[in-house]
């Protein structure tokens, strides 16, 4: 993979994602904008080599987990970075089932691979929220959080279509078949 | 043969633990560890976070009545709208001058000796029901740290809950989780009626509640809450909490007691701008 073209497209998506955040953020929703940066995660999941996955995926994660405040009144990361990764596990068993060049599938794929992230995020805050590690974090629900994922993966499955386009196109500069560039 | 103990199925293992630890260790450890990272990848994203902020203001904008001079409508309609406009201008004046009433008021109870503003611009907010939080482009290096005030003009938005070296994330004041004390007086330019209470989160987000307002208390709809809580700092109080939107029976005991709901004059995660209240003692 072109780890160079990886760090570009990752700055690039990750500036977007931020700057349309307040453009397309739903007023009265909490807030609720696209994840585009779980859309190349999915994609580079479903294209690039199986090795080069993990590590993509782990980048990705913490970057999406640093860019935004999460629901707990603190920083903690892992869970999101976790949860990119077992997206990135889920996509990697399912791609051999489908056209993994397809637009559709990668709609698909966003959708499966953002349930694996609200999952294993939801279920590694639950201790914190619960007070079982350190203070509870008051007013946090697993239920509410989940709601708000979903809904919240709905808003991205409709954003993956004007980026889905793009990034199919650029498989060429990738390098997904030769050696690792760096 | 030598093999290298760190495999990349290793290596990745070893970075799973570690995210797992780092996932279940208290946050005063984690947050005091990430902080930095976080405001340091929120200042490179900052000019984009910044241009988002500009277009939304100007694709978003308030909505406002047009006077379409252009279309093929009668004169008198189009004069109607005009005085209509006019109505709303005057009505504006009217609020204006109720602001004026309003701050007025302030000035009797505000404390700002020994306390610097520094203003920033919102980067980006993150509001739920159990979290709302905007993060302000300014951090320790003006001074800022954790617990201290926000506001905007005389309103009261919340506390700085984290502060890296160039931003900060300020938590909301409608994010409380237990009661505010708070001054309800109507926003006038004489000597007021005054009620001191307790407000509480509302059922819906983004509004408190005051429960068991007693029938011959003093409240009604357009009064102030006014921050009197001796918890929060001398440079808070006073400050606007919100304002009564609803006085109703109270559900509970219709015939002894009233409740009221009271809601930020400003919607707090629409903020484009907050001013940070520094002590400098």
């Amino acid at each position: 993979m072109n780890w160079l073209l990886f760090i570009l497209a990752t700055g690039l998506i990750l500036a977007i994602e931020v700057m349309l955040r307040p453009l397309l953020g739903l007023p009265g929703r909490g807030g609720i904008s696209p994840e585009l940066t779980l859309v190349l995660a999915t994609w580079l999941a479903l294209v690039a080599r199986s090795s080069a996955v993990p590590w993509a995926m782990l980048a990705l994660g913490l970057l999406a987990e640093l860019s935004s405040p999460g629901p707990l009144p603190g920083v903690v990361v892992g869970p999101v970075t976790l949860g990119y990764l077992a997206a990135g596990y889920v996509v990697l068993q399912l791609r051999v089932l489908v056209f993994r060049e397809s637009l559709i599938t990668l709609i698909a794929m966003v959708f499966a691979a953002g349930l694996a992230v609200q999952l294993v995020s939801v279920a590694l805050l639950i201790p914190h929220a619960r007070g079982w590690v350190g203070e509870a974090g008051a007013g946090w629900s697993a239920s509410g959080q989940l709601t708000r994922g979903f809904l919240e993966l709905l808003y991205t499955a409709a954003a993956t279509l004007p980026l889905g386009l793009i990034l199919v196109r650029t498989i060429p500069l990738w390098h997904f078949a030769g050696k690792s560039r760096m | 043969m030598n093999r290298s103990p760190l495999t990349p199925r290793r290596l990745l293992t070893l970075v799973v633990v570690l995210l797992l630890i780092t996932s279940l260790l208290p946050l005063r450890y984690t947050s005091h560890w990430f902080d930095g990272p976080r405001h340091a990848l929120a200042t490179l994203l900052s000019p984009a976070s910044s241009l988002g902020r500009t277009l939304a203001d100007k694709l978003r904008p308030m909505p406002r009545e047009e006077v379409a001079w252009d279309r093929q409508e009668s004169f008198y309609e189009e004069y109607g709208r005009a005085i209509r406009q006019v109505r709303k201008l005057q009505d504006q004046l009217r609020a204006a001058h109720d602001q004026i009433a309003r701050y007025s008021q302030l000035r009797n109870h505000l404390d700002f000796e020994g306390v610097t503003f520094v203003d920033g611009r919102v980067r980006g907010a993150f509001t739920s029901r159990a979290r709302d939080v905007l993060t302000v482009g300014v951090g320790e290096n003006r001074g800022v740290q954790p617990g201290f005030v926000a506001a905007h003009a005389f309103n009261l938005v919340g506390r700085v809950e984290t502060a890296g070296q160039f931003s900060a994330d300020v938590r909301l004041i409608t994010a409380i989780t237990k009661p505010l004390q708070v001054r309800i007086t109507p926003p006038t330019t004489t000597t007021p009626r005054e009620l001191v209470t307790w407000i509480q989160p509302g059922e819906k987000p983004g509004q408190f509640v005051v429960e068991k307002i007693d029938l011959a208390q003093p409240i009604s709809r357009g009064d102030l809450a006014h921050l009197a809580d001796p918890t929060w700092p001398e440079e808070a109080q006073a400050l606007v909490v919100g304002q009564v939107t609803q006085v109703e029976k109270d559900p509970a005991d219709p015939t002894m007691f009233r409740r009221a709901i009271i809601e930020p004059i400003h919607p707090l995660p629409a903020l484009s701008r907050l001013t940070i209240l520094v002590p400098t003692e």
